[in-house]
């Protein structure tokens, strides 16, 4: 439990500028929108758009005209927001006790690595959920003059179980990846490497019909807000590839950094 | 009992030794020197003792018990002094030490202020703010405070002042007399003669030889150089003189015996300037190096 309040109050403050930085961001974007509703002007717009253009930024299914259109574009956005913040939570929340040398002090303390990881992986998973929560928020709240579809909020809580899963995954990746890793700095840069592959094979994909095999390795195209959208629901598949990769990653950590020497 | 028992414990980085087949037994109350120069493996034996690294081959038992698989358990009895302090650097002195207590099923509070107060140290000071020296007297704060019945200490007294080293000296005696184990690992000579009772000697990853600190006294060489116009090598021919060199009007050797002989001899000559010191660890264990 010590370790856990520890852990909490170290990484308070970057989640609160996370959580400002969201928060202002799905503001802003909201803004944005009211100028777009509008303005017939800007459906014609994206229509003469070039469609691998608008395929490579997602927004290839949606009218930007309706709100859930709207928000189905910038999930893939929050996505990849939430994501990186998740990653780098994790590669780090492992590997900072290696980079600022504190490793000596806290794993000669009387208690297991097992129960350090238990501790580390907690306070993460609050601080992803608190994410998640000032996420959701700020979209219902920025929302709220809006008309709404009847299926807005059910969509809207699929959309951020989504995200949450994606958090999920990502911070899996990169304890992983700072437990299997000795070097710090290859953690953190590894794991970077990993979100931006992804999200480009994610890109890729929606450009190029002949890739659509590599769909199972993105971790964006798992919940694709235009299926949420007109299915209500999330596809079964990826949610049990979703929970594999959760099980292997932190299963793994706790395999490979229980055995590892530590790097002092 | 012994306290620490290691038996043929090898670590290997890659290719290159970190120490082989190490065997060392400490016994309830001793206070046990490691003694070596830099990169000799010291560091790594402790970090193995402290499961902070998984050995090559080999075991290593502190109070009877494998000290990787029931480490979180035997870490209770131990402290430990790392031979460089990192902490949080954001947190408090006091905080930290809270922190570190609330690891161990007891109030240190007690503890915490009866060493502070002994070193000096401030709890209000961010560990940010602390200099080497002070950061130092919060690791023997912090490695003292649950009263452990095993104290290691990795060449504790680098950054602290000789009436703190004093202080520190004393506490670590005071905590044997109450029935603490002590493990002193140093590069320094004339500190571990001070403070132990027997100490094993580490070079290149291996132990060369555990003897009695009164052994290691009797060893006691001189380091003497004399200075002098017309001075005679030959004038010099006592048992238990060593690499005696002369250069020009510099004689210099190492002295391994009676002392007044040696002043007796010394007196009969002519010089100018007499240097009469302790030799250096390496120049006192030259007979491993050679």
């Amino acid at each position: 439990m010590n370790i856990v309040k520890r852990e909490i109050k170290s990484n308070l403050k970057s989640m609160i500028i996370w959580s400002i930085a969201i928060a202002l961001l799905v503001t802003i974007w909201m803004i944005e929108f009211d100028s777009f509703s509008g303005n017939p002007a800007i459906n014609d717009f994206l229509e003469e758009m070039p469609q691998e253009m608008l395929a490579a930024m997602g927004m290839q299914d949606f009218t930007m005209g309706s709100l859930e259109g709207f928000i189905g574009t910038i999930s893939l956005y929050l996505y990849l927001l939430l994501g990186l913040q998740a990653i780098l939570l994790g590669s780090s929340i492992i590997s900072k006790e290696e980079r600022d040398k504190t490793a000596e002090y806290l794993f000669v303390l009387p208690i297991s690595r097992r129960r350090i990881i238990l501790g580390k992986l907690i306070s993460a998973l609050i601080n992803l959920v608190t994410l998640n929560i000032v996420t959701l928020l700020s979209v219902i709240l920025s929302t709220i003059s809006y008309d709404k579809g009847e299926n807005f909020y059910s969509f809207i809580v699929l959309m951020f179980v989504s995200v949450f899963i994606i958090q999920m995954i990502f911070l899996s990746i990169g304890l992983l990846v700072s437990s299997v890793n000795k070097k710090y700095k290859k953690s953190g840069n590894i794991s970077v490497g990993i979100l931006m592959i992804t999200f480009l094979i994610s890109s890729l994909i929606n450009m190029v019909d002949s890739l659509d095999f590599l769909k199972y390795i993105s971790p964006f195209k798992y919940f694709d807000s235009s299926y949420i959208l007109s299915e209500m629901s999330l596809e079964p598949i990826y949610i049990i590839i979703s929970i594999l990769i959760i099980v292997a990653g932190i299963g793994g950590t706790f395999k490979f950094y229980i055995k590892r020497d530590l790097y002092i | 009992m012994n306290i620490i028992e290691i038996k043929n414990l090898t670590k290997l980085y890659g290719n290159s030794i970190g120490i082989e087949n190490v065997n060392l037994e400490v016994k309830e109350g001793e206070i046990f020197g490691f003694i070596g120069p830099n990169g000799a493996g010291k560091s790594t034996t402790i970090r193995l003792l402290m499961s902070l690294i998984h050995p090559t081959s080999g075991e290593a038992k502190l109070f009877g018990k494998d000290a990787i698989e029931y480490g979180p358990e035997v870490r209770k009895d131990i402290g430990y002094l790392p031979s460089e302090i990192f902490y949080y650097d954001k947190m408090k002195v006091k905080d930290l030490l809270n922190y570190s207590a609330s690891f161990y099923d007891k109030d240190c509070s007690k503890k915490i202020k009866e060493l502070s107060d002994i070193m000096e140290l401030d709890l209000n000071r961010r560990i940010e703010d602390l200099s080497y020296g002070n950061k130092k007297k919060v690791g023997i704060v912090q490695g003292l405070l649950h009263e452990p019945k095993l104290i290691i200490l990795d060449e504790p007294t680098g950054g602290l002042d000789p009436l703190m080293q004093q202080k520190f000296f004393n506490i670590i005696r005071d905590e044997n007399k109450k029935g603490a184990t002590i493990f002193f690992s140093s590069h320094i000579l004339s500190e571990v003669q001070e403070l132990c009772n027997r100490v094993a000697i580490i070079k290149d990853g291996s132990i060369i030889e555990v003897q009695d600190i009164k052994t290691l006294r009797e060893n006691n060489y001189k380091k003497i150089s004399i200075l002098g116009n017309n001075l005679n090598k030959d004038a010099f021919n006592l048992n238990g003189i060593t690499k005696l060199v002369q250069d020009k009007d510099e004689l210099k050797f190492f002295y391994k015996g009676d002392i007044n002989a040696m002043i007796k001899t010394i007196s009969s000559i002519e010089m100018r300037d007499i240097n009469i010191e302790e030799p250096t660890l390496e120049e006192v264990f030259m007979h491993y190096y050679e």
